[in-house]
């Protein structure tokens, strides 16, 4: 049994300190991190804080090493107080219980532990738990889960496929409607200005997944049309667009009014400026104006808005993935917390911090791009 | 009050109906959580096994019950108390903690706290030592000298030592604002939701706790609006002039500064409640929020989930939430507008 849970120790690094550097006291035992399970390694450093005599405290433990009733051996490493201790020894059935308590009255006589005082600093070197994950990210492996003992690696990168095609298409789609959209009604908001951004802020008001379920009660279950499969991506490998088009259309439709608003709010600016009396005494026709001038200074606020979007983005794909039983990385993160898979929920973490990174990066170079007189330098 | 509404600009029909919903529907659920405490039931929603799946306007049940014969119309008003005032608290205690850093960030900046020498050691020096003692404080065997006495005798009296050691008057600027920016920064990457799941992954909430992750997840955004608010009105002459009357830091930032930004972070907030409101019923759709005991919007959604049938179950909680982030964003961009 020690043997084994000793490999499975070594197998997820867990027999290693957790850091380059540990702050501890002087009177706790150096390698105390070996001990496992986690609450004997507390009732073990309480011990050795509480008492000088560390021979005494060593002869306590060895003789609850013969203490074969499991839960009363937890029990004893849960205990808050001496006193709490010594109730739980009298009132078990142990064979060895005389030696113990008498082992016990010895641990109670010894003195306290000065040296709990004292700050002691240890260095670790580079075999810890920290540098093993740092490093094995940085040579592309990823750990294993803690609930399935696979390599991460393998989950991960297939559901990223899929996350990436559905937000991929989601952002994609969303732009190419909502752009448009918003210069359209910026140029003829003589018209339009009034009514049409109140059904946008109506539309805006309305949750992701609340919207996704309608979606899945009117267009793909028996209340009004079964149009469109509400579940997975397709059979077999094969990735069935059919699927995609409810997860798509509710992302695409929870997202737009914000985007159509700003980019209205954007070009109704760019409106304003002078610049645009001055081209059309010139004689330049509207259009002209518009595609020409108006839009390629309307474009920094728009690519603003693409990065400030893109978390929203892959929190709506989360959702949205739950919604459709979409087996993406949403649906793994959600089903690595139920699970308490910290390596998967770490992982999926900062994917999801390189995403952003990602898209700040790109949103430097697009103003760059946009706008020749920005400079970094 | 209603001189408070006129000078906000929310003297408005439709303004007024928003704030008469949720006034109402506060009312009703505290009505009827009085009303049910009273009348002594243990459970706040009853399960019920006979009248599964009843749809609305069935006798009894005005809005039909869950897949567990729970009154959905209960549910809801007994939601108003975990998912209304749980965001409502969250973002106002959110909004505490990033106004209180962002004024502090924006005001003090990178060199103007100064603090002499002699007390920058010895506030490095009590931090550190005051965070070792607590955090190895033994209650195993505890002891009042070993635990408190001792420690706090040797901590004070190093103290002592280092002012009377240093006697420079030298003043060492701290780039306050420099560390903590980055830090957001680097937080902010996250997502709020992120935020959230990540922290109830590690410790899963109670009603406190859930308010405290709100607090964590939100507070960036108040956090970086005050600041860059702070920035614009930190130079003015009538800041200066505040100084020179001999004015200090503090009062300067609250009395003075402060109420030049009050309008854009009430607009922040009104926005910010409502993110969180749908956060919170999407984290309780999921699963992932307040435990099953504690009824709230999104947890009747989840419930549609199992079963398509009961539409019912999707579409009234659903309405509700949809209303009250309505009203809600309606009441801040008629603040933002003026």
């Amino acid at each position: 049994m020690e043997r084994e849970i000793n490999i499975v120790l070594e197998k997820y690094h867990f027999d290693k300190p957790l850091f380059y550097f540990s702050i501890t006291t002087k009177s706790s035992p150096d390698t105390l991190y070996r001990v496992f399970p986690k609450e004997k390694r507390l009732f073990i450093k309480h011990l050795t804080k509480s008492f000088s005599d560390k021979d005494v405290a060593f002869d306590f433990l060895q003789s609850m090493e013969r203490i074969n009733d499991q839960q009363l051996l937890y029990g004893i490493y849960q205990t808050k107080n001496l006193d709490e201790l010594e109730n739980l020894i009298l009132k078990s059935d142990l064979k060895s219980k005389g030696e113990l308590y008498e082992k016990f009255t010895e641990l109670k006589s010894s003195g306290q532990n000065y040296e709990r005082l004292i700050p002691k600093f240890l260095w670790n070197g580079q075999e810890n738990r920290f540098h093993n994950w740092i490093s094995g990210i940085l040579h592309g492996d990823l750990g294993r889960s803690i609930s399935d003992g696979l390599l991460i690696k393998h989950r991960v990168f297939p559901a990223l496929r899929i996350s990436g095609l559905l937000g991929g298409i989601s952002i994609f789609v969303l732009f190419l409607v909502s752009v448009p959209l918003g210069i359209w009604l910026a140029v003829k908001s003589n018209s339009l200005g009034r009514w049409v951004p109140q059904i946008l802020y109506t539309i805006d008001a309305m949750p992701l997944f609340w919207l996704a379920e309608l979606f899945i009660l009117f267009f793909a279950s028996n209340f009004l049309f079964q149009l469109f499969p509400s579940f997975g991506v397709g059979t077999g490998e094969s990735i069935q667009f059919s699927h995609f088009v409810l997860p798509v259309l509710s992302l695409v439709i929870s997202a737009m009014p914000v985007i159509v608003i700003q980019t209205m709010a954007a070009v109704e600016k760019q409106f304003k400026k002078q610049y645009v009396l001055a081209l059309r005494s010139k004689g330049l026709e509207n259009k002209k104006i518009l595609n020409k001038h108006i839009l390629r200074n309307a474009l920094n606020p728009l690519i603003t808005l693409f990065t400030s979007f893109l978390p929203a983005t892959i929190a709506g794909v989360m959702i949205v993935e739950y919604v459709y039983s979409i087996p993406g990385t949403g649906l793994l993160l959600l089903d690595a917390i139920a699970k308490y898979d910290y390596p998967m929920i770490l992982i999926i973490i900062v994917l999801i911090g390189l995403v952003k990174m990602l898209a700040n990066l790109l949103a430097d170079i697009g103003y760059r791009l946009a706008d020749p007189r920005i400079s970094f330098i | 009050m209603t001189q408070w509404l006129k000078e906000k600009g929310l003297k408005d029909t439709w303004c007024n109906l928003c704030f008469l919903f949720i006034a109402i529907e506060i009312l009703l659920s505290i009505f009827i959580m009085t009303f049910h405490k009273l009348s002594g039931t243990t459970f706040s929603v009853q399960i019920d096994l006979g009248n599964i799946g009843l749809s609305p306007f069935s006798e009894g049940h005005f809005l039909g019950t869950d897949h567990l014969g729970r009154d959905v119309l209960k549910q809801l008003f007994f939601g108003t108390k975990n998912t209304l005032f749980l965001s409502f608290m969250g973002t106002l205690l959110g909004s505490f903690v990033g106004i209180t850093f962002g004024c502090f960030s924006g005001y003090f900046g990178d060199d103007k706290l100064k603090i002499k020498a002699a007390k920058f050691w010895i506030g490095g020096f009590l931090i550190i030592g005051l965070a070792f003692y607590a955090f190895n404080i033994n209650t195993f065997r505890f002891s009042v000298l070993i635990d408190l006495l001792l420690p706090s005798a040797f901590l004070a009296s190093v103290s002592l030592l280092i002012f009377l050691l240093i006697k420079s008057k030298k003043q060492i600027p701290i780039p306050f604002d420099l560390y903590v920016v980055r830090v957001v920064e680097v937080y902010s990457t996250i997502p709020p939701i992120f935020i959230i799941i990540l922290l109830s992954s590690i410790l899963r909430p109670s009603p406190a706790l859930f308010i405290i992750y709100c607090v964590a997840a939100m507070w960036p955004e108040f956090f970086f609006l005050s600041r860059a608010e702070l920035l614009k009105t930190k130079n003015q002459t009538y800041i200066d002039a505040a100084r020179v009357i001999g004015q200090r830091n503090i009062p300067i930032v609250f009395r003075h500064i402060f109420p030049n930004m009050f309008q854009s972070l009430l607009v922040l907030f009104a926005f910010a409640f409502a993110r969180l409101l749908v956060i919170e019923s999407t984290l309780s759709f999921l699963g992932i929020g307040l435990p099953a005991q504690y009824p709230g919007w999104g947890k009747l959604i989840a419930s549609f989930q199992m079963n398509t049938d009961y539409w019912w179950l999707l579409l009234f909680p659903g309405l509700l939430i949809f209303i009250n982030v309505l009203c809600i964003q309606k009441i801040g961009r008629k603040l933002r507008e003026n």
